[in-house]
């Protein structure tokens, strides 16, 4: 991967970021209509917005480990280039969605080639910023109130647990 | 450097405004950053874990200093989800959830802000913006 292939991921990612800091991606719109198990829209979104907190997981715990020398670059590189690619494609055949697992599969490529630490550093400081953001839109979709009370109230209501 | 009170940061949540003072000895990396950016805008979500905690994400990285226990009117930066935290009340039973960056106190209308995040609780997403006051 040149060097100018990293300028211009970086770039991209800069302007994605941009645009969505305001305005919600797309594609999170198509998202709430998706249907899992028995019309269930809220386990498809939740789901969704979990595993896109996964991913910022993987890449603060990777970015972290090779800053303070736990890991060499060499390793960081590819392992989180693995991780990023199976995350890419399970986000895809999941919740049939194409902007995040495309761009987390074009970050994956190039970590696995990654040159220098300060390309490693730049590439996922942009990445945890624009997927941070993506979640954090998944997030605000969720009427957390609502389902925490309706979670309550059916929990009274029914009085029994798994098992009983 | 300036005094605290020198520089203070307005937050404007929904229809209330209110006053932070940022803390320039104790967190001055921080404090230098977000107030070299102001104004700033983004969107408001709640905490699910931590009770009375209102979380916004600022469009940059920062690294953490000043890592205490936040208390109620408590300001706060997490690296890992860029974003600030700030306490409008008791944390709840099970926070809060650790030593946060803590960078500013909120020294007047912690209740106008209460209001609104207890709508956010109902519907997040809503507009803040942060501010030169002073």
């Amino acid at each position: 991967m040149s060097s100018f292939d990293i300028e211009k991921l970086c770039k991209d990612l800069e302007i994605l970021f941009k645009m969505e800091w305001m305005d919600r991606p797309e594609e999170i719109e198509q998202l709430e209509g998706r249907k899992g198990a028995w019309d269930c829209t809220f386990a498809v979104h939740i789901n969704c917005m979990r595993e896109s907190q996964e991913v910022l997981e993987w890449i603060w715990l990777v970015r972290n480990a090779l800053k303070n020398g736990h890991i060499p670059l060499d390793i960081a590189g590819p392992f989180l280039g693995k991780a990023l690619t199976e995350k890419s494609d399970k986000i895809r055949r999941y919740y049939k969605i194409k902007e995040l697992p495309d761009i987390l599969k074009q970050v994956s490529l190039t970590l696995s080639e990654i040159p220098s630490y300060g390309d490693f550093i730049k590439v996922t400081d942009r990445l945890l910023l624009y997927v941070g953001r993506y979640n954090y839109w998944l997030d605000a979709d969720l009427d957390w109130k609502t389902l925490s009370e309706t979670h309550e109230s059916l929990r009274e209501k029914q009085g029994e647990r798994v098992g009983d | 450097m300036g005094k605290s009170h020198d520089r203070l940061v307005g937050i404007q949540l929904g229809n209330e405004i209110a006053e932070c003072e940022l803390l320039w000895d104790q967190a001055p990396n921080i404090c230098n950053t977000i107030w070299s950016r102001l104004p700033l805008e983004s969107f408001v979500t709640h905490a699910k874990i931590c009770s009375h905690e209102i979380i916004f994400m600022l469009p940059f990285m920062m690294e953490g200093e000043n890592m205490k226990i936040p208390k109620i009117g408590d300001v706060g930066w997490w690296g890992k989800r860029s974003c600030v935290n700030l306490w409008y009340n008791d944390p709840g039973p099970l926070g809060p959830l650790g030593p946060t960056a803590l960078f500013g106190k909120v020294t007047n209308n912690l209740e106008g802000i209460e209001q609104e995040a207890k709508m956010v609780w109902a519907k997040a997403g809503k507009k803040i913006v942060l501010f030169r006051k002073t």
